[in-house]
This record gives C-alpha cells, structure tokens and sequence, in this order.
C-alpha cells in the first residue's frame, strides 16, 4: 500500500501506449530536416498547444520542455534573476519552498543578489500582508509554490500574485509541482509569469517537466547549444516525452473534480483517526490545504522507525520530502511552520492520489494508531 | 517510418528493442522514487547502480560513482564547461576548437561574452588539428579548462585525445571532452589517458533522448548546473529518471557487446556507399580525414548543389540523411565544421551526411546508391553555375 504519492506516481497506462507508439513512430530528431523529423516536430508542438491549453492559456504563455520540475526551477529563478539583474537584484522566496527553489535562490545569495525569505504562518502559507512589506522598487522576482510538497499547504496564488503585480514590477514564479494535474488553473489574464511542473508527479514519466513562460519575457537560458526551445533550453527535444506529458495532463484533469473530492473525505478519514491518537499534531490545517498530502508529527517516535514499522506491514510513507530525504534529520517545511524543532524531527508525510482507495484508508487508519503504540511501548 | 531508409543515425537512432524491453518494468513494476526512503524506492536504487557500473565499463571509468547521469548531452557540456570554470574560480583560460558541436561552443561563446578568454583551435583540410598549437595555448601561464570532441559528428573525425589530453594535463588544465559521437562506436577507455571529464548521450547509441551522463574523475571539482534535491551526491538535482538510466546502463552494455561486430559492419556498408556514390556522381569528394574516422559517418560534398536540396529530394524518395547537425539544420548558413576545413565554395553548401547504425542494411545502400545520382544529376541540371 502506497501513501508516498507526493514522491512519485506510477506512469499511467494510457500514457505509457502514447510514450510508446511515439517512440516507436516519431523517434526521428524532431529538428532534422526530412519527413520522419518534421513529423515529429509537428506533434511536438501539438504536445505543447495541448499542454498550454489544458493550463487555461491559449495565447499568452509559451511551453518549454524540461528534464523536471528542478530543472524549471533552476532555469525560472537563474534566468529571471539574470535577465533581470540590471534592473535589480532582490529577489524573494518563502522559508517553505522545495529545495530546487530554496538552494537555488541561496546560490543566487552567494553571488551578490539580496535574498528574502519569507515566513509561513502556522497554515504553512505566505501571509499577503508579509509579500507586501517584502517588495521593493529593485524586486526582480518573486518565487512562491502554489501546494507544498511536505503539508500540503496551499498559497492563494491569485492574491500574492495580484500584490506582486500591484506593488512591483518583479516576475512572478509558481513551483505548481504538486498542483498541476490535480487544481484548476487558469494561466491567461492571471499574475503568473513562470509556471513549473513535473509530470511523474500526475502519473506521466520522470524526467519530464515544462517551465510555463509569460510569451515575448526573456530568460537567460541555462543550456546553450542548438538553440532548441525558442533558445530557452538547447538539447535535442524528446517528442515522446512530450506528447506523454498532454496526454498525463489531459487524462488527469479529466476526473479531477471527483478524485479531488473523494481524496478530501480520505484527509479528513486520516486526520479523524491521528486526532484520537496521543502526542499526534497535524502540521498545517485541513481546511487550507490540498487533499492530496496530509502531514503530522508524532511525539516520542522517531519518524525513520515509524516509516519502517509500517513498512513491515507493507505500507509506504514518508518523512520528508524525497529530495532531502538522505540528508537531513529534520523538516525544514515543518520547522517553518510550527516553529517546533521537536515537531520537525518527527514529522511524517501520508500522501494520496486518485489511485488510493476507500479499503486502503481504512486498513490505514486501522493500523497507525496500534503500530505507534507499540512503538513507544518497545521505546519504554 | 519502417519503409524509409534512415541514414541519419548521428542526429538521433531508433531505441534498441533491448532497451525498450530492459525500461518498461521501470515504468509498470518499479516505478517508486529512489530517493525515498522505504524500500518501494530503495530496490530502484540498485537499479541505478548498475546502470552506472554499466556506463562507467563502456568508457572505462574505475569507480561508477565517476558517472553523473544528466538530461542530454547537452546538459553535460554544459554542466562540464560553466561547472570546471566556476569551480576553478577566478578567470580561466578557455581552449576550444572550431569544429565542436554548438552544445560546447554555445557555454564557451557565453562564457566568452562574460569576460573569459577563450581560444579558439583551427583545423586543416582534413578536420585534423595542430598539436603545437594547442600546446601553445596550453602553456599560456593561466590555468586552462579546455574542451575537445573525441569525434565529430559531422565528419566523424576522430581527434586524438591522448595525446590532447596529455598537452592540456602539462599545462595544468582541466580536460573535457565531448564523447557523444564515439561512444559505443568504437573502444574508448578514460582509464590511461588524462580525461577529467566526459560527455555521452543517450539517444546517440540507442537509448532514448532525455539522458546523457557525464564522467567526472575523482577529484575533478565541478559546481552543480541544476541544484535542489541531494540526487546524484549533489552534483545533479532532480528526481532520478529511473527508467532512461536503466535503458542507458542497457544501451551501454548492449554497445560493449557487439561493438566490434556493428562497427565493422557499419564501415563495410560506408565504404560501399562511398565508393558507389564516387563512382556514380560527378563532382563529388568525401570530407575529413579518411584515416582517422567513425565507421559510421561520411560526409560527401557534390560540387554546384544546394545540400539542403539534396535532403529533400532523398526524403521524397524515403531516405532520411542530413546536411550536418541538426541541431543547426534550421539555418541555411553552411556548416561552421565544413568552413572551418575550408571547403571550397562550391562545395560547401552541397555537403550531406550519412550516417549508419547497426541496424542499416545492404539493401539501404543499395536504396540511396540507386536514387542518388540521379537526383543529383537532376541538380546539376538546374544549377547555374555547373558546367555540364
């Protein structure tokens, strides 16, 4: 049983059939010049229309394909901080975000940009009162994710990103990772300028994401060579990867509204069941945040053998994300958001997706409580 | 595409059914994050591991953690070049040469654009380069990161990296070469000469595109290009692509095993093309160094045609072939590989490059051998500028 889809999702089968009859029909280098790569090209770009089209944008954004969500990540905040350096060089962020966020405007930090960070509040979310203080007139970017990938806290990105386009002239980026595929956006006429997400996060494939681009902005590109991706991002274009990517997006928001639902009262199953539970504290709050992740320590367990107690019983969660998984003994998305130390350290993460079903919780809530028990009896 | 003869293998080669076969429980069976740290992640990490023995065997490398898988090749020129030079810190003097694919070139001209001093190596006729001139460079005073292709994909010449990597070594620099083109192709070994870092890319040798994988010798600092999760001992973020490293580590191997019997099959069936289309088409030469060359490639110039022509009229008649990269092939500007060997002008923008894999056959020779001439005597025809 799987509790850790925030990690990862299995590919879903009719994205596989399209990841493999393009590679086995349009595997031609889609930039060559003969048929096979010009028939390539054309579903490439098809794969792009489809994926700006199921984001609700049809003339204002461009699609550039990427290896990921890091690789977004790294090429929104590098590119925008660079593009814009003669114009500024503060740049804001949040104490919550995904490493390949928070690192990168760190690295930023080292070579003479100014870097906030903004707190959360005991939501896990950017107050709009406190982005607001945090503008300057030399803000060049702004870099806040939309659902948190530890709490599932949700940033009500059309206020923050209104206040960024009232009281800045900053970018405005969106880690959405953990929200495409699953929340309805609609890109066209809102504030976001860079959109990052990553399919194997909605049952697509690893290794492929897209950065949203705001059309005519300018981004000092990452990859240079070939010129691939409007310049963006050299590399020879993987159009499998790509039409696999529509056909994710497209298959997921099909029944988002009911899984979306049916995943909600599953949250609310769970959070019953920890309520009862001694020494449990949610991290976050249920009403402000995604179905999809749910997010609590437990006192007196250090969350590796929780992790591994309910392994024994085939069940798989986890603590942190796993990007820092093997690094750090502590949650820093958690830390940020109780301002406990000792709830950081024993923070686990249940995450769910539309492939979870009504036994699986069951049997889940039926087992966390025993098996925290009798891990702080064996404790004593 | 199963009808058509495709001769275009150093743009992009079709997945190895092996390496389809060797991917696809990755995406059904195991398909968990190997970074979690339960064990539905922790048995795909095993998985990665010996994808890495594997890519560390095809080029010799002693230690698989010496392997970093990427996104492309690109991504690893890119990570070698700006990440040596960062990590070198200060201004180091950057070597590089005339003929490298834009994915070298296009971090150098940045690199250059900021400041850094780059020196850029000719080649002769032959695509050959001049040592003493690169040891010139070398011993400039500075500390040097230089940047030479191991084989070119345009010409397939093949440069001699031993001896370029000892010069840049008593120099004190750091060596990266680009090995997209040769590896899998021929024997290539980083274990007794002085390479501190390698390019390879997936889709050159049969696995898909997205993954490439560059080799770092212990001790060679590089600064991460994409940076976030601990993947890859910090030195790339991102969640692994576990199913594409598999299918690389798969390529790799499958590459070491029928190496010699592909690469002598594909130099019986380029010599063949060679000499039918020299001796069915006037005004036709063969460009870069006969000697020294990847089985696979040819470059064969026909004087007053347009290449690009060339290409078109051959995809009319279901073959597939290119005028250089591809990455370039969007302009009509001819190949800055073919005028750096100064071509003569009438034959620099009829130039087409075929290139084989292990899958072409006689029949595909036999295929472009009959179509050919004929469409470049049609050329000829309408050209103003041939004599006959």
């Amino acid at each position: 049983m799987y509790f850790d889809y925030a990690a990862t999702t299995p590919p879903n089968e009719d994205v596989l059939k399209t990841f493999n009859t393009v590679n086995r029909d349009f595997w031609a280098n889609p930039h060559a010049l003969h048929r096979p790569g010009m028939r390539a090209e054309s579903l490439l770009e098809q794969s792009r229309k489809q994926v700006l089209s199921l984001l609700g944008s049809s003339n204002e954004f461009r699609c550039v394909f990427t290896s990921g969500a890091t690789e977004s990540n790294n090429l929104a905040i590098k590119g925008a901080a660079h593009a814009y350096a003669k114009r500024g060089r503060h740049i804001i962020t949040s104490a919550a975000e995904h490493p390949s966020v928070l690192y990168v405007c760190q690295a930023l930090a080292h070579e003479d940009f100014e870097l906030t960070v903004l707190p959360v509040n005991r939501d896990g979310v950017v107050e709009p009162k406190v982005l607001e203080d945090a503008l300057r007139p030399d803000t060049t970017l702004v870099s806040l994710m939309h659902v948190n990938n530890e709490t599932g806290s949700v940033n009500d990105i059309l206020r923050l990103g209104a206040i960024v386009k009232e009281k800045s002239s900053a970018v405005f980026h969106v880690d959405a990772a953990q929200s495409v595929g699953k929340y309805v956006l609609e890109l066209d006429g809102g504030p976001v300028d860079l959109l990052t997400f990553s399919a194997h996060k909605f049952f697509g494939l690893k290794g492929a994401g897209a950065l949203i681009i705001k059309q005519r902005m300018g981004l000092s590109t990452q990859l240079h060579g070939g010129g691939q991706e409007s310049g963006l991002r050299s590399g020879t274009a993987d159009t499998a990867r790509a039409a696999a990517i529509a056909k994710a997006l497209r298959l997921s928001l099909e029944n988002r509204a009911e899984v979306f639902d049916r995943v909600q009262s599953y949250k609310e199953a769970i959070a019953a069941t920890m309520q009862e539970i001694e020494g449990v504290d949610l991290n976050g709050t249920l009403e402000n945040s995604s179905p999809f992740i749910i997010n609590f320590s437990v006192a007196g367990v250090r969350p590796e053998t929780l992790l591994h107690g309910l392994a024994d019983k085939e069940i798989y969660i986890s603590t942190v994300s796993a990007c820092s998984a093997q690094k750090v003994a502590e949650s820093s998305v958690v830390l940020a958001t109780t301002g406990s130390q000792e709830r950081a350290r024993t923070s686990i993460r249940i995450s769910l997706s539309a492939l979870t079903t009504r036994d699986e919780i069951e049997t889940l809530c039926s087992v966390l409580g025993p098996v925290i028990e009798s891990l702080r009896f064996k404790k004593k | 595409m199963k009808s058509s003869v495709y001769v275009d293998n150093n743009a992009t080669t079709a997945v190895a059914p092996e390496v389809t076969e060797a991917i696809l429980p990755y995406f059904t069976e195991h398909w968990g994050n190997p970074s979690s740290m339960h064990n539905f992640g922790g048995s795909v990490k095993r998985s990665i591991d010996a994808a890495r023995e594997k890519v560390a065997a095809l080029i010799g490398a002693e230690h698989p953690n010496e392997i970093i898988f990427t996104s492309c090749g690109s991504e690893s020129d890119n990570m070698a070049i700006r990440g040596a030079v960062d990590a070198i810190g200060g201004h180091p003097h950057l070597i590089t040469t005339r003929v490298e694919h834009a994915a070298v070139l296009g971090p150098c001209h940045y690199l250059e654009d900021k400041g850094f001093r780059l020196s850029t190596l000719e080649v002769d006729e032959k695509g050959n380069l001049d040592l003493e001139k690169l040891r010139e460079k070398s011993m400039s005073g500075k500390k040097t990161v230089a940047s030479v292709m191991w084989a070119n994909n345009e010409t397939g010449v093949i440069f001699p990296i031993p001896e370029i990597g000892t010069i840049v070594k008593e120099g004190g620099g750091i060596f990266h070469t680009d090995a997209v083109q040769i590896a899998g192709k021929l024997p290539i070994s980083v274990r007794n000469i002085p390479v501190d870092l390698l390019s390879i890319s997936g889709h050159k040798l049969h696995a898909p595109k997205g993954i490439g994988a560059l080799y770092a010798r212990r001790g060679t600092k590089i600064t991460p290009h994409i940076m976030g999760g601990h993947q890859e001992r910090g030195r790339r973020a991102g969640t692994e692509n576990v199913p594409y490293i598999v299918g690389l580590g798969k390529a790799c191997e499958l590459a070491m095993e029928r190496m010699e019997k592909d690469a002598q099959h594909e130099r019986n069936l380029r010599d063949r093309l060679e000499a039918g289309v020299l001796a069915t088409c006037k005004g036709a030469r063969i460009n870069g160094d006969l000697e020294s060359r990847l089985p696979n490639t040819t470059n064969i110039s026909f004087e007053y045609v347009e290449g690009e022509a060339i290409i078109l009229m051959l995809d009319d008649v279901g073959i597939c072939a290119s005028t250089g990269s591809a990455c370039a092939s969007g302009s009509l500007e001819p190949s800055h590989v073919l005028r750096a060997m100064d071509v003569p002008r009438s034959m620099l923008h009829g130039s087409i490059r075929f290139s084989l894999s292990r899958y072409n056959t006689e029949e595909d020779i036999d295929d472009v051998l009959e179509k050919l001439p004929v469409i470049i005597k049609r050329l000829r025809e309408l050209s103003p500028f041939a004599n006959d």
